[in-house]
C-alpha cells in the first residue's frame, strides 16, 4: 500500500496519541497487569508510531526529489 | 516524581499530536517540521519515561504487591499482634516504611538490587498467571542475612544483644550469613500464612 507522507504521518500520530491514552488509563491503574498493559500494549502503540515517523522522515526527502523529477520532465514535455 | 507531571506531558502530547494529524499542512515549514518532531518523536519519549518512572515507584507499594490475590495472607500477616512475627513487629513499628514494606525487605542490598527485585515481580506475574502457584509461597533463594543487616549492622540491640554474643563465633557466622537470622531457630516466625486464622490481630487506629 502507498500512503502520501501526510497519511503516514496521521498514522504514525493516531497510533502515538492511542498509545498515550492508554499509558494514561494504566496511572490509574495500581497493579502488576496495569504496567504490563502501559509496556506491552501502550508501548507497543508508541513504538509503532514513532517507528512509522522516523521511516518517513528516511523515505521522504527520495520521495520528494522523485516527485520533482517527475515534475520537472513533465515540464520538458510540455514546453517541447 | 509527581503523576501531576506526567499527565501534563501526556496531555499536551496528545493536544500537540493532534494539531499536526488535524492541520498536516502546517509540516510544510521549517517550523511546522520541528514540531512533528517533537511532537512525534520527543514529546512521547518524555511521557513513556515519565509514565514508566511512574509506574516503577509505584511498584514499590505495600498496595502494589498486595493487589496480586494471592498475596493477601501476607498483607494479613503485617497485623498480627505478636511481637515475635518479625514482618508484623517491623511493620508495625516502622521499622521499615509502611508503604514500601514488602521491597524493603524483599529487595536485595546490592548493586541493581532494585532492578533484580523488580525483574522478580515480572516473574511473580509471570508465575500467578501460567503456572498457578499454590500457598504457602517459598522464596528463590534462602533469604540473606545481609537485608536484614542493611539496617540492624552496628545497631546497639543487634552489636550487644545477649544471643549474638554467647559465643564469638555467633556473631562471625551471622554477618557472613552462615548462620541464618530466619531459619536458625532464632527469629523465625515470618508470615507463617498457614498459621493466621490463630492468631489476634492488631487494629490500626
Amino acid at each position: 500500500m502507498n500512503f502520501t507522507l501526510t497519511q503516514r504521518l496521521r498514522i504514525a500520530g493516531v497510533l502515538i496519541a492511542f498509545g498515550l491514552l492508554i499509558e494514561a488509563g494504566t496511572l490509574l491503574w495500581n497493579s502488576p497487569i496495569g504496567f504490563l498493559v502501559f509496556l506491552g500494549i501502550g508501548g507497543l502503540f508508541i513504538a509503532c508510531g514513532i517507528l512509522i515517523y522516523l521511516l518517513t522522515l528516511i523515505s521522504a526527502p527520495a520521495e520528494h526529489s522523485a516527485s520533482s523529477v517527475l515534475a520537472s520532465k513533465k515540464s520538458v514535455v510540455i514546453s517541447s | 516524581m509527581p503523576v501531576r507531571l506526567t499527565y501534563a506531558v501526556l496531555i499536551i502530547t496528545i493536544v500537540v499530536i493532534a494539531i499536526v494529524v488535524l492541520a498536516p499542512g502546517v509540516t510544510a515549514s521549517r517550523g511546522g517540521k520541528s514540531l512533528a518532531f517533537v511532537a512525534l518523536f520527543i514529546f512521547p519519549i518524555l511521557a513513556v519515561a515519565l509514565g514508566y518512572q511512574h509506574h516503577m515507584d509505584r511498584s514499590r507499594e505495600t498496595s502494589f504487591c498486595l493487589s496480586c490475590h494471592l498475596m493477601e495472607p501476607y498483607g494479613r500477616s503485617l497485623h498480627v499482634d505478636d511481637a515475635t512475627w518479625i514482618p508484623a513487629s517491623h511493620y508495625q513499628n516502622n521499622r521499615v516504611p509502611r508503604d514500601e514494606a514488602c521491597y524493603t525487605c524483599h529487595s536485595d542490598y546490592v548493586m541493581y538490587g532494585g532492578i533484580k527485585a523488580k525483574w522478580r515481580g515480572l516473574h511473580h506475574v509471570y508465575a500467578q498467571y501460567m503456572q498457578d502457584p499454590k500457598p504457602p509461597l517459598h522464596l528463590y533463594h534462602p533469604y540473606n542475612n545481609r537485608e536484614c543487616l542493611h539496617c540492624h549492622l552496628g545497631a546497639r540491640s543487634f552489636e550487644e544483644g545477649t544471643t549474638h554474643n554467647a559465643d564469638s563465633a555467633i556473631m562471625a557466622d551471622i554477618k557472613s550469613n552462615k548462620m541464618s537470622c530466619l531459619t536458625s531457630g532464632c527469629h523465625d516466625q515470618v508470615h507463617n500464612t498457614t498459621k493466621l486464622t490463630e492468631v489476634k490481630y492488631w487494629e490500626e487506629r
